[in-house]
């Protein structure tokens, strides 16, 4: 290089070509991503996966919910079976048997070396097996929860992404009426509701669908789809303003993403996280709804059991026979909290910020 | 207070103005639902007394002035009379009951700041310490169980077991139970609130520069930490009394005292219409009173807040 025949201040390298080769395979190699990409939800799942807490709840529900499917086919007891009670004649020693107790001709039966099932939590007042009871309890109230959970996630999700969507004045209309459903005193109006409900729905008692839940249960999903659904709305409205500003959605739009691809690729991923945990989280609140309607008297028809009327029902007789309600409670207390954790789990999972 | 600060208080006041016009809307045609009038009962009476008493209430014109008569009593807190008690107006009725409720609400709300917040900074100061998990564990635990439950198992502790209480005594003794009940879960939410913010504040630069200046430990955390870290709780002011109020329905029936919930919960097992729609109308309005006031009092406290 000669140093007279460009300016002296000029930073220009003049390079040989001699001094550089073509990359062999290995050294191309190098530059490859070293880790898998992974996916938003698989991360979330590795993470969900590390909280210990959260994973055995999501085990103890796993297997709750088999159990409570399974048991009721092969349990020799039906929840509305009155034990002792035949059309001429009432064996009152099969009411309010303490857990593992029998009645007095099952006793006899068993005497004569007949095997008789054990009665695993008692009877209650009626004679009726307590077990099946709690087992088909916990079946509504879960039923219950999830059905709720549903509702709210299409509901509000729907209106949630119209609104955020949308923008502008349709936005504005459509949260002025979230905020004032959000500002009603709920616990309220629920109950308002399942008494005029059930007032309306007795004279449809016909109704299949009505005969088999009682009017009790139709009216706590109506009610949960006309209340409960704004939380929901108003996240899902929130998460999609704010990823709507940020630059990815910028720069997809930039490159030619039309707005379905938009909506599928980046919208939908991202609001994911909020949709679920709000959802999961939903199940015990829905729980403790029905539970404290059964209180009431405005729960699941009778003689089909949940946990809320099963507690409530206990309650009467807790000194003399304190099982009947420690059972459902204790079972209501493992649900809730595990469901809860779970809920914490997962929103700690899918926090950005964790990563 | 600026014009912003004006527009937020006059937005919040308009919408609580139509949260209750919702709740009486409701509440009207719901009424409507119900199959027979007030009037149907189990013997027949005679057409023309029914056609009078239809007169004497109004129920003879057509349903929208009727509607309209409604709306227009509600703001003037004309309730109507009861069906079942005799000569009762519903908001004596109301009245009568009313200073129980706010009295045990208030005491739990109380009892939820206080010890909430003390909870939550003690378990903030022993993060991960035994006391931290013991707090975190049993604020956790005690928000999974349905306040009924809670509330018959202090019965059945202290009343039955004990024999310390006495259930449905008139003194101030039988308010102990109602207000631990209904102030556990406000309290334990108050206490995972204080703590989480607690954390958040006590990890932050300004903190660490106060000690480094030589503030001593005590002073820094009363003086710098404390009160930033309770402003969330503030925040939560709002839906603790719409809890309290809701919560006592349940509590105050099943220790049987004297209080608003209760009379909801007994015209409710009555059928008594009118009193669940006026006690409904009712509580709605306290409920959006007592939200609107707290949220307005914070934002003039703290006016960086936006609440959308």
């Amino acid at each position: 290089m000669k140093l007279g025949d460009r300016n002296p201040l000029s930073f220009q390298v003049d390079y040989d070509k001699k001094l550089f080769s073509l990359a062999d395979r290995e050294e191309k190699d190098t530059t490859k991503v070293s880790r898998p990409a992974s996916s938003f939800i698989r991360d979330s799942l590795r993470r969900f996966r590390k909280n210990r807490v959260a994973v055995v709840c999501a085990w103890f529900i796993a297997i709750l919910v088999l159990f409570i499917i399974i048991v009721p086919f092969i349990y020799p007891y039906t929840y509305d079976q009155m034990l002792g009670v035949s059309k001429y004649y009432t064996d009152t020693s099969y009411m309010n048997l303490a857990p593992f107790q029998y009645g007095a001709t099952e006793k006899a039966e068993m005497a004569a070396g007949k095997f008789i099932f054990p009665h695993i939590f008692g009877t209650d007042g009626h004679g009726r097996d307590y077990f099946i009871r709690v087992v088909v309890g916990t079946r509504i109230s879960l039923l219950v929860g999830v059905f709720a959970a549903i509702v709210v996630l299409i509901i509000g999700t729907i209106y949630g992404s119209i609104s955020g969507l949308k923008g502008g004045k349709t936005d504005l209309v459509m949260m002025r009426i979230v905020d004032v459903i959000y500002s009603l005193p709920d616990m309220v109006i629920i109950i308002l509701l399942s008494v005029i409900l059930n007032e309306a729905f007795s004279l449809a008692q016909d109704n299949p669908l009505i005969a088999t839940f009682g009017t009790n249960i139709i009216s706590i999903f109506i009610v949960f789809a006309l209340l409960y659904w704004v939380g929901m709305a108003r996240l899902v409205r929130g998460q999609i303003l704010s990823i709507k500003k940020q630059e990815f959605i910028l720069a997809a739009r930039s490159m030619g993403s039309t707005n379905a691809m938009i909506i599928r690729k980046h919208l939908i991923p991202n609001c994911m996280s909020v949709i679920v945990v709000s959802a999961a989280l939903q199940i015990p609140s829905a729980i403790f709804t029905e539970s404290y309607l059964s209180f009431l008297g405005l729960g699941v028809a009778k003689p089909m059991p949940s946990l809320g009327s099963l507690a409530s029902a206990g309650r009467d007789a807790l000194s003399l026979y304190p099982w009947l309600m420690l059972v459902p409670s204790i079972f209501i207390f493992l649900i809730v909290l595990a469901l809860n954790l779970i809920g914490d789990g997962l929103r700690d999972a899918f926090d950005p910020k964790q990563k | 207070m600026n014009s912003k600060t004006m527009f937020y208080i006059v937005k919040r006041l308009l919408l609580a103005l139509v949260t209750v016009f919702v709740v009486v809307t409701v509440t009207f045609w719901a009424m409507q639902a119900i199959p027979g009038g007030p009037f149907n009962t189990e013997k027949a009476i005679d057409p023309s007394v029914v056609e009078q008493l239809n007169k004497l209430y109004g129920l003879d014109k057509p349903l929208f002035i009727q509607y309209l008569r409604y709306l227009g009593n509600s703001f003037i807190w004309n309730f109507g009379v009861s069906l079942k008690t005799k000569n009762t107006l519903i908001i004596e009725m109301i009245g009568d009951n009313l200073p129980y409720s706010l009295a045990t609400g208030l005491c739990a709300a109380t009892i939820a700041i206080v010890f909430g917040i003390v909870l939550g900074s003690c378990a903030a100061l022993k993060h991960n310490k035994i006391a931290d998990r013991i707090i975190m564990v049993g604020s956790t635990a005690s928000v999974a169980m349905p306040s009924f439950v809670i509330a018959s198992l202090l019965i059945w502790i202290f009343a039955d077991g004990l024999g310390v209480i006495q259930i449905g005594d008139e003194s101030w003794v039988a308010y102990i139970l109602p207000i631990v009940t209904i102030s556990l879960s406000p309290m334990c939410y108050i206490t995972r609130l204080t703590r989480s913010a607690t954390l958040d504040v006590l990890g932050s630069d300004y903190i660490r520069t106060a000690r480094a200046k030589g503030v001593p430990r005590r002073r820094v955390l009363f003086k710098h930490a404390l009160r930033n870290s309770v402003t969330p709780v503030i925040t939560y002011a709002g839906p603790m009394i719409a809890y309290i109020i809701t919560g006592s329905i349940v509590v105050e029936q099943i220790f049987n005292i004297k209080g608003l919930g209760r009379a909801f919960v007994n015209s409710i097992n009555m059928r008594d219409y009118p009193q669940v729609m006026g006690t409904t109308v009712f509580l709605t309005f306290l409920m959006v009173i007592m939200v609107l006031l707290s949220d307005i009092l914070y934002k003039i406290v703290n006016p960086r807040v936006d609440f959308d």
